[in-house]
C-alpha cells in the first residue's frame, strides 16, 4: 500500500463517526448508510487511483455522500426528490452543518464505549423499543401499535430514553477522567 | 412554530409534511439550528452502533447459552439411559441367568422402538367435517378417508378448486383454515411447528407457542415466524403476502433474508427483488387512529368497502371523546354513507356509526351518528364545547347511516335498504373547510374493545 493511500484509508476510517452522522441522518437505514458508506470509500479510492487531487477529504466525502443519498432516493422512485426543492434545501442545510464544525460532537471510541455501557445496562423494553426503532426502521405509528400505545407515548418515551442516555454518557466519562 | 426538537423526531420517522419540511429549513437556516441537528445526527449514529453492539452481545449470549444446554442434555439424557440399561441388565443377569436376559433384552429393545419412534408418525391434528374432493397425501400417497381425518406430521393437504377446510390442532387452540386452492405440508420438528404453503391462501390463528420454538410457516417466497397471533398469508406464483390481524409475525423475505415485524393491522409482500416492508392495511387516503386517550389502542381493516374497526374508550360525548376513527380528509362539502352488518361490544354504552370532525382533538367539533348494541340509533353533535346527544329511533344491525356536510349544516339519516332515507337530525357546527369524516367505534370501556363491521362504506366529496 501507497503512503498516500495508507494516510487517505486512515483519515477515513478516523472520520467514520462524522460521515456515518451524516449519512444515517439522512438515509435512516442501518444497511443503506452502510453501503453508501462503502460506496463512498470506493469512489475516494477510484479517485486516487486516477490521480485526483482531493484537497478537503472529509468535505470530499460529504459531498461524494449527499449525491450518493440524491441518487439512493431517486432509485427508490421517490421522484418527488427531484422537483422537491425543500427536501434538497434541507440536504444542503445538512451539509452545511457538518461542514461548519467537521468534530460534529465527535463521538470517539471513549464517547462511543461509555454509550454501549449505557446501553448494556437498560431494561430489555427499553433495548427493544429502540431497536424496533433504530435498527429495524420501524415508524413510530407501527411501534405504537406494537406496544399497544399511543403514538405520543412513545414519542415521549424515546426523547426520554436519548435524554437519560446523555446523561448517563456524561457521568461516565466524569467517572472516567476522575479515574474511577 | 413547531420546535426544532418535534420537527426533528418526525424527520427521523419520515412524517414531516411539506409545511413542517419547510419550518425546519427555518429552523437550519440558524446556526444555533445546525449545532442542533449536528448533534442529534451525531447521537443517533452512535446509538445506533451501540445497540448494534448489544444486539450482537445478546445474540452471542443466546448462542452460548443454546450450546452449553445441548451439550449438558445430551451428556446426561446418554449417561443416565446407559447407566440404567446397565445396572438393570446386572440384575437381570444375577436374578435369572443369561437363559431368561436375551428374551429380557429383547422385550426392552420392543418397548424402546414403541416409545423413541419418529416423530412424522405422531398425530398433530384433524381435518373437520369432509370437505369433498379434498385430498391427503402421505408419503406421497392418498390417504382413504375414515371416520375423523388425522394429520400426521409430514402429512399435506390439498384443498379442491371449489371449497376450503379447516384443520384444528390436537394438543392447542390452533386452527388454520385453508382457502379453496391451498396445498399445505404439515410437520413438527424438535417441538416446533412447521408448515410449508406452497399454494392457495391460508388463515390461522395460532396459539401462544413455547419460548424458542415459534411455528415456521414457509412459503416460495418468504418465512414467517409465528408466535402466536392471527393472521392470512396468501401465495401465488409470484409472491406471498402476510395480513396480520393480531399479535405480531416475523415475516422474512427468502431472496434477500431482510425481514419485517408486521404487528395487527398491517401487511407485508414477500416477492423478488423487493424490499420488505410492513404497511397498514388500510389503504391512502384511509387512516385510523385512536381519539383521546383511550385505554387500549384500536385498529381497522379496510378491504374494499368493507371495514371492521376494533375502538375502546368511555367516551363520546360532553367535552371531550375517546373512541377509534377511521377517516378521510375531505376539503368542503360531502358525506359518509356505511352501513353496519355487525356489532360486537359487551357494554350497552358502546357506540358504532359514521362521523364528522373538524380535527383529530380530542374535544373537537363533532357529528356522530351511532348505532348501540340494544338497538338505539343516536345523533350526536358538539357545536363548539359540549355536546348535545338525540336518540333518533331505535333497530338493529345491519342498518344504514349517512352525514352530509353541506357548508355549516350536517344532516343525519337513516335507512334500511340505502335506497330509502329518513332524515334523523340535522344540526349547524361551523367547521373548517378541511374536515375528517369516516367511521368510529368505542366500547365504552377502556379495559376492552368493541368490534364493529361495515359495509357499503362512501365517501362522497360535493360536484357542487
Amino acid at each position: 500500500m501507497s503512503e498516500t493511500l495508507k494516510q487517505v484509508t486512515t483519515e477515513f476510517l478516523a472520520s467514520r463517526p462524522q460521515l456515518m452522522a451524516f449519512i444515517y441522518g439522512l438515509v435512516r437505514h442501518p444497511q443503506t448508510a452502510e453501503d453508501i458508506y462503502q460506496e463512498v470509500w470506493l469512489k475516494l479510492a477510484g479517485a486516487l487511483e486516477t490521480g485526483t487531487v482531493v484537497q478537503n477529504q472529509a468535505n470530499w466525502c460529504r459531498a461524494v455522500a449527499k449525491n450518493l443519498i440524491l441518487q439512493h432516493w431517486r432509485d427508490q422512485r421517490d421522484t418527488k426528490v427531484v422537483a422537491d426543492s425543500t427536501l434538497l434545501e434541507f440536504v444542503d442545510y445538512v451539509e452545511l452543518a457538518f461542514t461548519e464544525d467537521d468534530s460534529a460532537r465527535n463521538y470517539g471510541s471513549d464517547r462511543q464505549y461509555a454509550l454501549n455501557q449505557c446501553v448494556e445496562a437498560l431494561p430489555e423494553k427499553s433495548k427493544r423499543l429502540l431497536l424496533l426503532k433504530y435498527d429495524e426502521g420501524f415508524s413510530i405509528g407501527v411501534i405504537a401499535s406494537h406496544f399497544r400505545q399511543s403514538t405520543a407515548a412513545v414519542i415521549k418515551a424515546l426523547v426520554r430514553l436519548r435524554e437519560a442516555l446523555a446523561i448517563c454518557v456524561e457521568k461516565k466519562l466524569k467517572l472516567h477522567e476522575l479515574g474511577l | 412554530m413547531t420546535p426544532l426538537k418535534e420537527l426533528l423526531v418526525k424527520w427521523q420517522d419520515r412524517s414531516l409534511t411539506d409545511e413542517e419540511r419547510a419550518e425546519l429549513n427555518t429552523w437550519l437556516g440558524t446556526p444555533e439550528g445546525r449545532a442542533r441537528l449536528r448533534q442529534e445526527f451525531a447521537f443517533d449514529s452512535a446509538l445506533l452502533e451501540a445497540l448494534l453492539a448489544e444486539k450482537a452481545r445478546q445474540e452471542a449470549g443466546q448462542q452460548a447459552r443454546a450450546f452449553e444446554t445441548v451439550e449438558v442434555r445430551q451428556s446426561e439424557m446418554f449417561e443416565d439411559r446407559a447407566a440404567g440399561f446397565w445396572r438393570a441388565a446386572q440384575r437381570v443377569f444375577r436374578v435369572a441367568g443369561w437363559k431368561l436376559a436375551w428374551p429380557a433384552a429383547a422385550g426392552a429393545a420392543v418397548v424402546c422402538f414403541l416409545v423413541l419412534r419418529p416423530s412424522e408418525h405422531e398425530t398433530l391434528a384433524q381435518i373437520e367435517g369432509r370437505p369433498q374432493g379434498m385430498a391427503l397425501l402421505r408419503g406421497g400417497k392418498p390417504v382413504a378417508w375414515t371416520g375423523v381425518m388425522a394429520v400426521k406430521s409430514g402429512d399435506q393437504i390439498q384443498t379442491p378448486a371449489q371449497s376450503g377446510a379447516t384443520v384444528a390442532y390436537l394438543k392447542e387452540a390452533t386452527a388454520l383454515e385453508l382457502r379453496a386452492g391451498t396445498r399445505l405440508r404439515l410437520e413438527r420438528t424438535n417441538a416446533s411447528h412447521r408448515l410449508e404453503l406452497a399454494l392457495g391462501t391460508l388463515t390461522a390463528k395460532v396459539a401462544p407457542q413455547p419460548k424458542g420454538l415459534p411455528m415456521l410457516i414457509l412459503t416460495p417466497h418468504a418465512e414467517a415466524i409465528v408466535m402466536g397471533t392471527e393472521f392470512l398469508l396468501a401465495v401465488d406464483a409470484q409472491r406471498s403476502r402476510l395480513e396480520v390481524r393480531d399479535g405480531t409475525v416475523q415475516f422474512v423475505n427468502r431472496d434477500d433474508g431482510k425481514s419485517a415485524l408486521v404487528t395487527g393491522g398491517f401487511f407485508a409482500i414477500a416477492t423478488k427483488g423487493v424490499e420488505i416492508t410492513a404497511r397498514s392495511l388500510l389503504e391512502e387516503p384511509w387512516h385510523s387512529q385512536d381519539i383521546g386517550e383511550v385505554g387500549l389502542a384500536g385498529d381497522a381493516r379496510l378491504e374494499g368497502d368493507r371495514c371492521t374497526a376494533k375502538g375502546a374508550g368511555r367516551n363520546t360525548c360532553l367535552t371531550k371523546d375517546q373512541f377509534h376513527f377511521v377517516y378521510k380528509a375531505l376539503e368542503g362539502d360531502g358525506e359518509v354513507i356505511a352501513r353496519i352488518v355487525d356489532l360486537q361490544m359487551s357494554h350497552p354504552g358502546g357506540k358504532a356509526g359514521v362521523v364528522i370532525r373538524e380535527s383529530l382533538k380530542t374535544a373537537a367539533p363533532h357529528a356522530f351518528l351511532f348505532l348501540r348494541p340494544d338497538g338505539h340509533v343516536e345523533f350526536e353533535h358538539r357545536p363548539a364545547i359540549e355536546s348535545k346527544s338525540d336518540r333518533v329511533g331505535r333497530d338493529s344491525a345491519p342498518r344504514w347511516l349517512r352525514l352530509t356536510r353541506k357548508g355549516d349544516s350536517i344532516a343525519a339519516s337513516i335507512s334500511p335498504d340505502g335506497q330509502r332515507w329518513t332524515k334523523a337530525g340535522a344540526v349547524r357546527i361551523k367547521m373548517s373547510k378541511r374536515i375528517y369524516i369516516g367511521l368510529g367505534v368505542t366500547s365504552w370501556d377502556n379495559a376492552a374493545l368493541a368490534t364493529s363491521v361495515f359495509d357499503n362504506v362512501r365517501v362522497l366529496a360535493s360536484t357542487r
